[in-house]
């Protein structure tokens, strides 16, 4: 566990109340994100997202196979996330286990149960066959705040998404996935929420809180936000507890924030897309 | 189309070629039927009944009943951690289980603890924590066990108060009981409905035009405070303001 001493704590308690954060931000401002997409060439669509010293990657791909029962003309989604055990020795073994758990199932509730993808469309031979779009996610190293990191990530990789094209002949129940790069479609990643997550520290909330901001937090709540403004999924995090009004509070500064960070990622994006020739790094981990 | 039976090791299975009967509210064209069915207020609770102290063996127990949904709750401590590490205050652990048959309108369960299970543990310590004065009791575990015999709705929330109570019940010292409700908004017509069953929790979460989804709520009544909050689906912000 990665601990601070009192003394800290109390310096970092007090400038909360004034709104004044150790590394200078205001309590509702977001760290310098930094979007690639992209990045790994042997998936379908991925992205690497960088908050600080947070690092996360997120890798996509595209497999064929039989739909579940309750929705036999739907896509399905399979998300997983992976905290390196590189990145902090507390995620080695089972210590990692429960916040992989909470944060895979964060992250597929933000993309699954919101109506936000339309899943119909990934249907290739209705009940037999569809596509199914592993999501994987894996934190390289974390410096607080993985939830907002992991959900800009899965939407900057759905959007860099190639759905290869496929050839159906229906009667004979036969189909071809096309190997030409050239044949793809893309997905509509619009409607997807992205999360905004808050830590109440003494008895103010930071959004975005860095990992010694988490170390002495109390409550830590996410909430998933869309295009349009609308609370999508829920969740508190932490062992204390925290009153209705700060938590009305929470949910109204998410929708401004949260749909300032999808305007901003999507312009990212966009710009990201349009431009594929001029971005060649050096290495994996280091800029031009 | 039925599903396939996954071998469980360890366990009598049953023959490899038998299918799983798909239930009728998976069909198409059921929903709007279980939706039209709710006979009460939308501010109107199922009919609950409570008692604590069932089980003999336990330090404190309690079973609530919320209709269909019927939760059982034992907490065994505070016992001596079993390693050596030690500790300033107690540690509270929860397994939440639903009983292999405890809901009709999914496949069987399995016995060994699924995604959904090990979340609801997790979330029921979060909601409880809170409420306990662990410090009285340091180097020391507390558990907490809840089976959900059946599930109608309301399965997280039931199990929290349910948990609470038996807490009460083992005289464990808190500052606050914990109680905790379920809402859903219709996707329909954007109402907002007190405690939904479990028919009509599935028809939200898949949401429509006006969002759609449930809401659980852990809260201390006497202490104003909220240490639970748990949304599944899309509700728009203003829903929020009421």
């Amino acid at each position: 566990m990665f601990k601070i001493s009192e003394s800290e704590r109390e310096y970092l308690v007090g400038g909360i109340l004034q709104n004044v954060r150790n590394d200078g931000r205001a309590n509702l401002d977001f760290r310098s994100i930094v979007v690639k997409t992209g990045v790994l060439t042997q998936t379908h669509g991925s992205a690497r997202v960088q908050l600080a010293n947070t690092d996360v990657l997120v890798g996509i791909k595209l497999e064929t196979g039989e739909p579940e029962a309750q929705a036999p003309h739907h896509g399905r989604i399979h998300v997983s996330v992976e905290c390196c055990p590189s990145a902090s020795p507390e995620f080695e073994g089972r210590g990692g286990e429960s916040l992989n758990n909470e944060l895979t199932l964060v992250i597929e509730r933000i993309i699954k149960d919101t109506s936000s993808f339309d899943l119909s469309k990934f249907s290739i031979i209705p009940g037999k066959l569809v596509w199914i779009i592993y999501i994987d996610a894996m934190v390289l190293d974390s410096g607080g705040n993985l939830f907002d990191a992991i959900s800009l990530g899965t939407r900057a990789a759905l959007h860099n998404t190639m759905v290869p094209h496929v050839d159906v002949n229906i009667e004979a129940e036969e189909f071809t996935v096309s190997d030409d790069p050239e044949s793809f479609t893309r997905i509509d990643v619009s409607d997807i929420p992205i999360s905004v997550t808050f830590c109440k520290i003494g008895s103010g909330y930071v959004v975005d809180a860095s990992i010694e901001e988490e170390s002495c937090m109390s409550v830590r709540t996410t909430v998933g936000v869309n295009k349009k403004g609308n609370i999508c999924t829920l969740q508190k995090g932490g062992h204390g507890s925290i009153d209705p009004t700060t938590m009305y509070q929470m949910i109204a500064s998410a929708k401004k924030i949260g749909m300032r960070l999808i305007e901003g990622l999507d312009k990212t994006l966009h710009t990201e897309s349009n431009d594929l020739q001029s971005k060649k790094n050096i290495g994996f981990f280091i800029d031009q | 189309m039925a599903a396939r039976r996954v071998e469980e090791r360890y366990r009598s299975n049953a023959p490899v070629t038998t299918v799983r009967p798909l239930h009728h509210s998976f069909l198409p064209g059921s929903q709007a039927t279980n939706l039209a069915k709710r006979d009460r207020k939308r501010n109107e609770f199922r009919q609950f009944f409570m008692k604590t102290g069932i089980i003999g063996q336990a330090s404190g127990s309690a079973y609530l009943e919320m209709a269909n949904t019927k939760i059982i709750c034992g907490i065994y401590g505070p016992r001596q951690i079993p390693k050596m590490e030690f500790s300033e205050k107690a540690k509270l652990q929860c397994d939440f289980k639903f009983a292999t048959f405890a809901e009709s309108r999914r496949e069987r369960r399995k016995y060994t603890a699924d995604k959904e299970e090990k979340e609801f543990s997790m979330l029921m310590v979060q909601a409880l924590e809170s409420s306990l004065i662990l410090e009285k009791y340091p180097k020391s575990v507390i558990d907490c066990y809840v089976i959900v015999l059946e599930n109608d709705g309301g399965a997280l929330n039931g199990a929290i108060t349910c948990a609470s109570m038996a807490l009460a019940n083992a005289g464990i010292e808190m500052y606050d009981l914990v109680a905790a409700a379920s809402i859903g908004l219709n996707p329909l017509n954007g109402e907002i409905l007190l405690d939904p069953t479990e028919a009509e929790e599935i028809e939200y979460k898949k949401g429509g035009k006006k969002g759609g989804g449930v809401v659980t709520i852990g809260f201390m009544p006497g202490m104003n405070e909220i240490t639970q909050i748990w949304q599944s689906g899309q509700i728009p912000q203003e829903k929020w303001l009421l």
